[in-house]
């Protein structure tokens, strides 16, 4: 998958998933902010993100690491971390 | 030990009967000795499959446990309900007259919601067969206080509070006021909650259980683990009590109630609302904070709640100043029953002068500045003691109980 | 001299979601005034094949999606819409103020939508089918919970699930908070939803009218009563200390004198035997507003068609008031019942004894009891004393007297 396909599906989870209303979630560009600063994302909403990237994308994602939210930063370092778990 | 004083006509509210159901097995005292001798309750659960899941642990009650206790007609929440109580209302040495204007409060998230999963499972993969809705009317928690009612035959005021993880504390809170405002002499207070499908799905998918026993305050915690009890505390007026020659376990002191108002599963991180809440019960009970040695926590084990925790504690108590254990990590969390059996164990603490461990406490966080127990019970002669509960949706709850010997 | 009641509160501002709309006081007057049932047959899901179809529901277009409720379910969000109506009714939107207000909801159901809805997801995908963002919702304390941060309430807050009458406990429990000086002022809902799963589960219970017999309706107190006729709703209140109201200068709607409530043992789901002349719930809610049975003059009864409920509850107002005893009266056949209710019911008290409006039990042709007085015609002059009175199967009992504020010189005549 190429990042710009991650990205649409994350687009897409985060409307059906997350509630965002689908023009904001199609509206976000790369580096658009996520969380506190920008869309408003919080730790739960990240959770719901990740059992739905988890489904679509078929990957185990690894919440151990105590500042884990700072992947959903932006749709750029979320796409980036997609890539990289499929990529292993 | 330090003195408080109350006057005649003050109604203040004591502890004469407990009755208790836990992964230990049926029973006050082998609940206690199990506290006591730290021994962790946490293994595998079998009530249902868990394959798939992050975390397959749970403090669940022994079968050979459940299958004597009520009927297998009744739901299993029930069960236990009526086993917590029936040992409480005996311990108190309450007579059936008593009981008929007794306040009755008992707090629980799940009800009977175990057997209803079984129903709306069997519908989803059959849904043209015929089954059997007999769970259903027991699925509510409101059912189980109904049961107790029934059963015991008690006729006062009833409510079944759900304040998810602080149900039950709210329970012994506002059965309390029932008694100070006078509008009972008597009530039952307390919770009950079993292992349920939902509850077990839901904080797996929120990440927020253990894969190993859950570790409260250590530095390597990953969340809580999941358990299943029930707890009942009969609480009088101590007049009442007096006038019927009933010695007494505990006072309760003071409770406080509070709310976050900040998020559906997370606690604030400055804890305004938990320290609200446990300045409120030291008010109540006209305490300050360093009459205090001990506190019961909420202690769950999940990185976020023990954190804020910690900050709430020294916000009223200073750094290091209590000590403090989770009985969350001996039987794990009991949801509705938590704040019940939590304030059974911390009246156990005032009664033996041993204060529960908390398990698996092997690298205690660095950041939290207080000595959390680990391991092993601890002798300490203890005034006072307090329980908290700090709920899902922001629901905070402080109950403060004192040695019934220091009251005068 | 006027006698006292032990403990009062004042009822400061009302919000209401319903069939009929979104409003507060004006509304409830309204639907009163109107005496125009709701009740129709059900269009937000099928219906076919089921021996049941008529109830009532709320539009969506009451509900509307916005991004500040982006997590409320449909039941959070009825909630916090008739709990944000009734505070700004109350005039109470000083942050302070809120920030120490408590919070009591009743339900009977709680949302158990979301908790099909979030086992389903597991059903049909598995672990990976769960959604982390619906399991809050399971608990029945989400509704309380999210209206609180919607509010920014921090006071106490609590949510009590009740049969029956959800609403008048979380009335009674309120009371007791502001007795034990919890809180000045508390914001109190009943609310209960229906939905696909729910309505057809009940009518495979055969709780719902018409039980295999005769014609689908609503008729409480009637001989062709055959069970009640399902409905949905938000009713919230502001009751504040008398003092606290005066203080801020808010409006007093009308005067809660008493709310008492208590228990006779019965099997879950089942009435109890009521010992006859005995009704400790009545007599202490009448001692404790200093009120004399004859000074009631209207009462808002629990049932609602339910033969069995209905013949309990009159039997216990016969025996507490005997033949010249308030005029009955019901709301359930304009709104539906749901276990909730009792806070509509309170609402609509509190029109009663401020204005005279009340419901007309246009339906009753042949009452189950020649005994009592129902209410059958608009009632002048407004009573000054109202009763909501509830009674529910497991044997909870309750009993909330109303009255006009004692500085009554807001009154409308």
């Amino acid at each position: 998958m190429t990042q710009a396909e991650i990205v649409a599906c994350l687009k897409k989870l985060l409307s059906e998933r997350v509630r965002i209303p689908v023009a904001r979630a199609q509206a976000l560009e790369l580096e658009t902010p996520l969380l506190k600063d920008g869309l408003g994302l919080d730790s739960l909403d990240c959770v719901e993100l990740t059992l739905g990237m988890e489904e679509e994308f078929g990957l185990v994602f690894d919440d151990s690491e105590e500042d884990w939210m700072h992947h959903f930063s932006c749709l750029d370092t979320l796409s980036q971390l997609v890539l990289h778990i499929k990529g292993q | 030990m330090h003195q408080h004083h109350v006057r005649s006509d003050e109604r203040r509210v004591v502890v004469t009967g407990l009755g208790v159901v836990s992964p230990y097995g049926h029973g006050c005292e082998v609940y206690w000795q199990g506290l006591a001798q730290g021994q962790c309750m946490i293994g595998p659960l079998t009530l249902f499959p868990t394959d798939g899941f992050r975390s397959r642990l749970a403090g669940e009650l022994p079968a050979a446990t459940v299958r004597a206790l009520g009927t297998a007609q009744q739901s299993r929440a029930t069960r236990f309900l009526l086993a917590a109580a029936q040992e409480a209302v005996k311990n108190a040495g309450l007579d059936p007259v008593a009981l008929t204007t007794a306040a009755v409060s008992i707090g629980g998230a799940g009800g009977g919601m175990l057997g209803v999963e079984d129903w709306y499972r069997a519908r989803y993969h059959q849904p043209q067969g015929s089954h059997r809705q007999v769970a259903l009317r027991s699925m509510l928690p409101t059912h189980q206080t109904d049961a107790l009612a029934f059963h015991l035959h008690i006729g006062g005021p009833r409510e079944s509070p759900i304040l998810a993880c602080s149900s039950s504390a709210a329970a012994i809170a506002t059965v309390t006021d029932l008694i100070e405002t006078g509008v009972v002499d008597v009530g039952l207070a307390g919770g009950v909650d079993t292992l349920t499908r939902l509850c077990f799905m839901g904080f797996n998918a929120l990440k927020l259980l253990d894969p190993q026993p859950c570790r409260p305050f250590a530095r390597d915690r990953r969340g809580m683990s999941l358990g299943e009890g029930a707890a009942v505390l009969i609480l009088e007026s101590w007049q009442h009590a007096v006038a019927r020659g009933a010695p007494w376990r505990a006072w309760v002191a003071g409770c406080g109630l509070s709310s976050d108002a900040l998020h559906p599963t997370a606690p604030p991180t400055d804890a305004e609302g938990a320290v609200r809440a446990m300045r409120e019960a030291l008010a109540r009970a006209h305490l300050t904070p360093a009459d205090i040695t001990y506190v019961n926590a909420h202690g769950t084990g999940t990185v976020q709640n023990d954190r804020a925790e910690a900050v709430a504690l020294t916000d009223v108590f200073g750094p290091g100043n209590v000590l403090v254990s989770s009985t969350k990590s001996l039987i794990g969390h009991t949801m509705g029953a938590a704040g019940a059996l939590e304030a059974v164990a911390t009246i156990g603490a005032l009664e033996t002068g041993l204060l529960p461990p908390t398990a698996n406490l092997w690298e205690p966080d660095p950041t939290i500045p207080f000595d959390c127990i680990p391991h092993t019970a601890r002798p300490a002669t203890l005034d006072c003691a307090m329980s908290n509960s700090f709920g899902f949706g922001g629901q905070n709850v402080s109950l403060i109980f004192l040695h019934p010997e220091v009251v005068g | 001299m006027v006698r006292m009641p032990a403990y009062r509160a004042v009822i400061t501002g009302i919000g209401c979601v319903s069939p009929f709309g979104v409003g507060g006081y004006d509304l409830v007057a309204k639907v009163l005034k109107a005496n125009v049932s709701a009740i129709q047959p059900l269009t937000s899901f099928p219906t076919a094949g089921l021996p049941s179809c008529l109830g009532t529901e709320i539009s969506a277009a009451y509900l509307p999606e916005t991004e500040e409720g982006r997590r409320w379910s449909r039941l959070s969000q009825m909630t916090v819409l008739a709990c944000r109506q009734a505070v700004a009714e109350a005039g109470l939107c000083d942050s302070a103020a809120l920030c120490q207000a408590g919070l009591v909801v009743g339900s009977q159901f709680g949302d158990l939508r979301s908790t099909e809805a979030f086992y389903l997801g597991y059903l049909r995908k598995g672990p990976l089918g769960l959604s982390p963002l619906l399991f809050p919702s399971t608990v029945m304390n989400a509704m309380a919970g999210m209206t609180s941060i919607a509010l920014g309430l921090k006071g106490p807050m609590l949510t009590l699930n009740q049969v029956g009458v959800a609403g008048e406990l979380a009335i009674a429990r309120a009371l007791v908070l502001l007795r034990a000086g919890r809180a000045s002022a508390v914001i109190v809902c009943g609310v209960d939803e229906l939905f696909p799963r729910l309505y057809e589960t009940l009518v495979q219970l055969r709780v719902p009218s018409p039980r295999g017999c005769g014609e689908e309706v609503c008729r409480p107190f009637d001989q062709r009563h055959n069970g009640p006729i399902l409905g949905e709703g938000a009713t919230a209140v502001v009751l504040e200390l008398p003092e606290h109201a005066q203080m801020r200068g808010a409006p007093m709607l009308a005067e809660v004198r008493s709310a008492c409530w208590g228990g006779t043992p019965a099997r879950p789901g089942h009435f109890p035997m009521l010992p006859q002349g005995q009704h400790p719930v009545l007599d202490q809610a009448l001692a404790e507003a200093a009120v004399h049975p004859e000074d009631v003059g209207m009462a808002y009864l629990s049932s609602c068609g339910d033969p069995q409920h209905d013949a309990m509850e009159l039997a216990c107002i016969a025996d507490t008031f005997g033949p010249h005893g308030p005029l009955l009266t019901s709301v359930t056949h304009l709104t539906g019942e749901y276990g909730g209710l009792g806070t509509f019911r309170v609402a609509a008290a509190a029109a009663t004894v401020r204005q005279g409006i009340s419901p007309r039990l246009d339906y009753l042709r042949q009452p189950i009891r020649t005994d009592v007085r129902f209410a059958v015609q608009p009632v002048a002059p407004p009573p000054a004393v109202v009763l909501v009175h509830g009674l529910a199967p497991g044997g909870v009992h309750t009993a909330i007297l109303i009255g006009r504020p004692h500085d009554a010189s807001d009154v409308v005549q």
